[in-house]
């Protein structure tokens, strides 16, 4: 039966060995780069107490030959590379492949931890999975047993796109059993991300850059006829001008070894206007431990909240946009809304955050965040129009009402 | 990431209302409810291998229809559900981090003790559970799923309450 989304991630226990120091010790699952700070990141098992085995990762991680570059600590003391022997694909006692650390000595009542990098996009491949869509998809599909079929495709693809395009670098580890909606939320929370499951039970995924991928890729067009606004809300708790950001997870020591709040991040005209606005505690990157990463999702934070948005509820009337889900965006009139140039909200983009169906009087209430973004109408260059300022060449809001 | 059928759309556009209905998967097969008749693609639309039709692939076998072992209007409320990537409880930023997955409550007509006989040997706890809208004389491939979870909850007297959870 497929693992469910609420389904508890066992990792493997090092019991699966014939003489582990702990039979309950978990093998930890590790993606990215964790070979930042001056101290171990995470904690390896003794998986082989004869023969002073450990295990670096419950699985195959990137070779050293392709790059991974390796650090042991003995209760956080840098160990000689001579003492031991790392082994980046080891199918120890014939239970699979995972990466090991053989001792020469016995390390008896030591803490032994790592800093090193994870899985690879294949197995013997050279290059290390960065990518959190791919990381959720291998967490899935290869730590559970889950299939393509369970994602949603389009999302899922435009997902790992925007990821990539972005140039962001996701890395972290799981070494405690966890529920798998609560990682894969940690995963892509660290990005902006959200995931939730479509009408079918696919799960899609969406990295948000405040950004609208083509004009036309709006969901819907709500008529006026058929809705009504029944609440338009601004909420100080949603403007944030400067954001505190945590990251670089130690899962050793429990806690976040790295912090950015540089001003240079924040927005002077927003905090001239209202204030410094911080969200209530620092942003947590549980599974991001790279600086330029962590800044580029400060910037689109702050340039998406530094000024107060509209979360608006809509009651469609009619069962006519069942297909609107979650994520989508959608045109609607909010004629009593008006933005900063001083024109009402009409055939304005909204980002749908939740959809409400009822299903016994056939209607829906739709709760949407403004974007800054809107159904535009060209003009001929004809000479019908002066170009005194008016109105833009081809960006101008297209005051239809439909 | 959804898309309607044009047929579907064109019609949702000029104001028709679609059925909204529950199919419960059993170990049998599908059982589908609503809170009006059902008919349309409900109805068997096999046809016997008596020679008739020869196997040219203009009929399928059976497969016009839901295959529903079962319809009936015995929906008293669908209840409702929020699919949403931001709870309103929360500002956005924290809402990120704070996910939800939905639940949904049907609540069936039971007076006549029918489910609390049909479940005895047919369970229903721990099965799949699909909430769909689509006109019923429209193709099954045009009806639009809204949720689809495993019931983790029956309660039985009068009404029998479906509790189905996203998973």
């Amino acid at each position: 039966m497929t693992t469910k989304l609420t389904d508890t991630h066992y990792l493997k226990r090092a019991g699966r060995y014939a003489a582990p120091l702990n039979s309950a010790d978990r093998l930890p699952v590790v993606y990215g780069d964790l070979t930042d700070g001056t101290l171990g990141v995470w904690v390896l098992p003794e998986i082989d107490t004869v023969n002073f085995v450990y295990a670096f990762a419950g699985h195959e991680v990137l070779s050293v030959a392709n790059g991974n570059t390796i650090a042991i600590y003995e209760n956080d003391l840098l160990l000689d590379p001579a003492m031991y022997t790392f082994n980046e694909a080891n199918d120890y006692e014939g239970l699979g492949v995972i990466a090991t650390i053989d001792f020469s000595t016995p390390k008896t009542g030591s803490i032994i931890t790592a800093r090193g990098m994870g899985k690879p996009t294949i197995s013997g491949g050279a290059t290390l999975m960065e990518n959190i869509i791919d990381i959720i998809y291998d967490l899935m599909t290869v730590e559970n047993d889950w299939t393509a079929a369970n994602f949603e495709a389009s999302a899922k693809a435009r997902a790992s796109q925007l990821f990539t395009a972005q140039s962001y670098k996701a890395a972290g580890a799981i070494v405690e059993d966890a529920v798998l909606w609560d990682i894969v939320t940690d995963m892509l929370s660290s990005f902006l991300g959200s995931a939730w499951l479509d009408g079918n039970g696919k799960l899609v995924l969406d990295i948000d850059t405040n950004t609208i991928a083509y004009e036309y890729g709006q969901n819907a067009i709500f008529s006026r006829s058929d809705t009504e606004l029944t609440e338009a809300i601004q909420r100080l708790a949603n403007i944030i001008n400067q954001c505190p950001c945590n990251y670089s997870y130690n899962y050793a020591a429990g806690e976040f070894r790295k912090q950015t709040n540089d001003t240079a991040h924040a927005d002077a005209i927003s905090q001239g206007i209202y204030g410094v606005r911080k969200p209530n505690t620092p942003y947590q990157f549980y599974w991001c431990r790279d600086l330029t990463s962590v800044q580029k999702v400060q910037d689109l934070i702050v340039a998406k909240f530094k000024d107060p948005l509209y979360e608006i509820t809509i009651m469609d009337a009619t069962p006519k946009h069942y297909d609107v889900d979650v994520g989508a965006i959608i045109i609607f009139s909010a004629e009593s809304l008006y933005g900063k140039d001083g024109n009402p909200l009409r055939n304005h983009f909204w980002r749908v955050l939740s959809v409400q169906p009822d299903l016994s009087s056939m209607t829906a209430k739709i709760r949407a965040l403004q974007t800054d973004y809107y159904l535009t109408a060209g003009y001929l260059a004809d000479g019908t129009y002066l170009a005194d300022g008016s109105i833009f060449a081809g960006a101008n809001r297209d005051m239809t009402i439909f | 990431m959804s898309r309607t059928l044009i047929n579907v759309h064109k019609r949702l556009m000029r104001g028709e209302i679609p059925t909204p209905y529950v199919m419960v998967q059993t170990h049998m097969g599908y059982r589908a409810y609503s809170n009006r008749e059902l008919s349309g693609v409900f109805d068997f639309a096999g046809v016997l291998a008596d020679g008739t039709y020869t196997a040219e692939g203009d009929y399928y076998a059976g497969s016009l229809s839901w295959g529903a072992i079962e319809k009936s209007a015995r929906v008293l409320d669908f209840g409702s559900f929020e699919r949403t990537i931001s709870p309103a409880k929360d500002d956005v930023l924290t809402a990120l981090g704070n996910k939800q997955l939905q639940h949904i409550s049907v609540e069936m007509d039971n007076v006549d003790r029918y489910f609390s006989k049909l479940i005895a040997k047919e369970p229903f706890i721990g099965r799949p559970i699909y909430v769909f809208i689509g006109f019923q004389t429209e193709p099954i491939d045009s009806h639009f799923p809204i949720f689809r979870g495993t019931i983790t909850e029956l309660s039985v007297l009068d009404t029998m309450t479906i509790e189905a959870d996203e998973k």
